[in-house]
């Protein structure tokens, strides 16, 4: 993975701060060496986030052929308005940044299916509402639930998330624990898979021991 | 996001805060509260969850480094599959396709003797070709207007030379007449006004702007008179601009100040194949 990390440098060490180098871009719209080491530390990355979105909302263009453009229409909402989405990034962090770059990928991958809809008449938008992560081909968790999530879904719709959240003793992070169970049992996510996100501020064995913690009670 | 019984849906910029750890508490507790009842939410965040996860399998990288490469070194795009065609007849459209990307690949080199070296080349290399529309960009050779046959009829994949001029360095005012070659107006204007923007713009940036204002066929004509006139007042021998400000007028149904600029135009390039287009559009104005 790490071979992954270094191909891909956004991990690497000793450059300017992800963050720092999208707002300079922003200022310099012009200036060539900034735009090289932008595109050196994110082009791989816009590629990857453009092909997963791609995969997530089930289009089924060859992504290969595809990904160059919509890539191209990344970086022209980067720059468009004289930089104005670079320049008013507020964020400081290497995620902050790889978020950013995630949603602007998101987005225009969102705008190609419409269009795609539209030109071809073929299929109503699949809105990302609507998609089931579970239900993604190939993204499947491969054996995280030890139980058909599928099955659980009526029942946990019939469970009281809020007497969970009442009775659980970690009374700070109560919600947060509620939140990481129906990620897991609805959503077909591994204990891995959520503390991968600081957010979670859990360690894999963390999200686990919540994870039986909570069963347990229900199963009381 | 519309009202639900669970509260205000969250923000695209929330949910990925919220994965970062970067929320304000009381707006994090208040987002897993929503969270927890609102499944299209928590889809959302799944989907980021997904997008940006940090792990790339072995399949990933291999694809993204194809795609890499087919950024950096390709020119020519391929037939794209739709499903509708059988296998044989794609495999002929491909061959057909090499065919005439050969003897346009030739055309080009006996024309040019080399291949563009920069982005400036390629759209010198296009301008050459064809004439996208009457007005007059910077360093356009004259071509006569053909009406009946679009730039993507000549079989020019755009999509991946936009890629060619991207790996060339291509700057803003570049992209922008690139774009423009391609009648694709709001990329051309976006990049256009950034070059615009830039210290030292010259006539031709102000010119190639009030091309994509006046082409564009928008409610910005008004904009692209004052890019003519700013060209003008930059370069007063720039002949591009004065030409353009006589069609310009034209198309404002002001005939006489377009017949005063096709004077202008005439006195100061009277032989070349622009100066003869601008005697008869002069006599056609004073029949």
């Amino acid at each position: 993975m790490q071979e992954n990390r270094d191909r891909f440098r956004w991990h690497a060490t000793g450059e300017t701060a992800a963050a720092d180098l999208l707002r300079e871009c922003g200022e310099k719209l012009t200036d060539r060496a900034l735009w090289t080491r932008f595109q050196e530390r994110f082009h791989g990355l816009i590629f990857l986030y453009l092909m997963r979105a791609l995969r997530l909302r089930r289009i089924k263009d060859d992504t290969s052929d595809v990904v160059p453009d919509l890539a191209q229409e990344v970086y022209l909402r980067l720059v468009q308005h004289n930089g104005r989405v670079l320049r008013s990034f507020r964020g400081t962090t290497e995620f902050s940044v790889l978020a950013f770059l995630g949603r602007i990928s998101s987005s225009v991958v969102q705008d190609y299916q419409r269009q795609l809809a539209t030109e071809k008449r073929r299929a109503p938008i699949i809105p990302i509402e609507s998609i089931k992560l579970g239900e993604l081909a190939g993204f499947r968790s491969p054996g995280a639930p030890e139980f058909d999530s599928n099955a659980l879904g009526p029942i946990l719709s019939w469970i009281d998330v809020e007497r969970i959240v009442e009775g659980e003793p970690d009374r700070k992070n109560a919600r947060r624990n509620a939140l990481i169970f129906k990620l897991h049992y609805v959503d077909g996510f591994q204990a891995a898979e959520i503390a991968r996100f600081p957010g979670f501020e859990l360690t894999k064995s963390g999200v686990e021991s919540i994870l039986a913690r909570m069963r347990k009670r229900i199963q009381e | 996001m519309a009202d639900k019984s669970h509260g205000e849906c969250l923000t695209e910029e929330t949910l990925t805060e919220y994965l970062e750890g970067g929320l304000d508490p009381a707006i994090k507790l208040a987002s897993e509260v929503h969270l927890i009842a609102c499944d299209e939410c928590r889809i959302r965040l799944g989907f980021f969850m997904k997008l940006l996860n940090e792990e790339v399998g072995a399949q990933e990288a291999a694809a993204v480094e194809t795609i890499a490469q087919q950024w950096n070194t390709s020119k020519y795009k391929m037939p794209r599959r739709t499903g509708t065609f059988p296998g044989w007849l794609f495999r002929c459209v491909t061959i057909a396709a090499a065919l005439a990307i050969a003897v346009v690949g030739v055309h080009i080199v006996m024309d040019r003797q080399a291949q563009p070296k920069s982005a400036g080349e390629i759209v010198q290399l296009l301008l050459s070709q064809n004439r996208p529309f009457e007005s007059r960009l910077a360093n356009e050779p004259h071509l006569p207007i053909i009406r009946t046959r679009g730039m993507e009829d000549a079989g020019v994949a755009y999509g991946l030379i936009a890629a060619e001029m991207t790996r060339l360095s291509a700057d803003s005012h570049q992209m922008g007449r690139f774009y423009l070659l391609q009648t694709e107006f709001s990329r051309a204007i976006s990049y256009l006004e950034i070059a615009e923007r830039e210290v030292g713009a010259g006539a031709a940036v102000h010119n190639d702007l009030g091309v994509a204002y006046m082409e564009s066929d928008g409610p910005r004509l008004e904009q692209a008179g004052e890019e003519f006139r700013h060209a003008v007042e930059k370069d007063p021998l720039f002949a591009p601009a004065v030409f353009n400000l006589a069609l310009f007028y034209e198309r404002t149904n002001t005939p006489e100040k377009a017949v005063a600029e096709w004077k202008r135009y005439i006195q100061f390039d009277p032989n070349s194949d622009w100066g003869k287009e601008a005697l008869r559009r002069l006599q056609e104005l004073t029949r």
